[in-house]
């Protein structure tokens, strides 16, 4: 289970990879330079943690899903959109981790829990409102 | 109000919360692929190995909720981090299979302030995601880990307001 579970995650961390690229090409450093941060900051996370999972599952003796060749992309004409499409990634993100944290124990549930508290902090950072239950929207 | 209501029965002792129903699988209810927790919750009470946990899990929240309803007016805009607090309650009650009760009583605490809360909701959010890392049934630990994610996730909003 715990393979199949950071398989999923890494899958996840493939395509926010992806859109958390072109959301940075789409975003003004000079126009809104706190947005940009927030975006090439959160590439930067998953960037680490694609590595992560992917020399954990190469310790595993198991084979790294691949990325796909392309994602689908959120239309993003302004600041606002940009914002928007990032903190539904975070969500994705934080939904998978939760995920991850039911099907996995110790280290990587850890690994894990710090993830999803990660992708639940980022999503305010792109101006969502904070909910109850990150991660676990059934919950509510 | 629901969250006044809780912390009055908990914090007064005269009735354990009465957690009833049963733990479904924390994957079945993602939206990522199915699989199976760790482990399962539907023992009874008696041998169920999260039962420390699940008792502390509710004491913090409880602990929370009863220093927020003293506190004063504008330390919790709109009673959102109360609200939380009580949902987080309620989920504790729908996820376990059966009571669970404080471990330890809510003991008086000084007034709140901004720092004093932070410091106590942060404290919470550490602990409630090392009972979640330790639980033996994977959908405790996604129910305690969500809830630390959604106090970090608060404590972030109130950050960004204040700036």
């Amino acid at each position: 289970m715990t393979v199949e579970a950071l398989q999923t995650a890494l899958a996840a961390e493939h395509a926010a990879l992806y859109v958390f690229g072109v959301l940075g090409a789409r975003t003004s450093e000079s126009g809104t330079p706190a947005l940009f941060a927030e975006v090439t900051g959160a590439y930067a996370t998953h960037r680490a943690q694609r590595d992560v999972l992917t020399r954990r599952l190469l310790d595993e003796g198991a084979e790294p899903t691949p990325a796909s060749p392309t994602y689908e992309l959120p239309t993003t004409p302004t600041a606002v959109g940009v914002a928007r499409a990032a903190a539904d990634i975070e969500a994705g993100c934080a939904e998978t981790y939760a995920y991850v944290v039911a099907n996995t124990a110790g280290a990587d549930r850890r690994w894990a829990v710090e993830a999803l508290t990660g992708a639940a902090v980022r999503q305010v950072a792109f101006g969502r409102p904070p909910g109850p239950f990150p991660g676990a929207p059934d919950l509510t | 109000m629901k969250a006044t209501r809780r912390a009055v029965v908990a914090a007064s002792g005269a009735a354990t919360l009465g957690l009833a129903g049963c733990t479904s699988d924390g994957s079945s209810s993602t939206r990522p692929p199915t699989g199976s927790g760790e482990s399962s919750a539907t023992e009874p009470a008696a041998a169920d190995p999260d039962r420390v946990a699940l008792d502390r899990a509710v004491a913090i929240t409880t602990d929370l909720l009863v220093a927020l309803e003293g506190a004063p007016p504008g330390l919790d805009p709109a009673g959102r981090l109360a609200a939380m607090h009580s949902a987080h309650l309620d989920a504790l009650q729908d996820a376990t299979g059966a009571s669970a009760t404080p471990t330890a009583p809510v003991q008086a605490a000084p007034p709140l302030t901004p720092a004093r809360l932070r410091r106590r909701e942060l404290r919470a959010q550490g602990e409630l995601a090392r009972l979640a890392v330790a639980a033996e049934s994977g959908a405790l630990a996604r129910v305690l880990a969500s809830m630390s994610a959604g106090i970090a996730a608060a404590m972030a909003g109130r950050d960004r307001v204040a700036a």
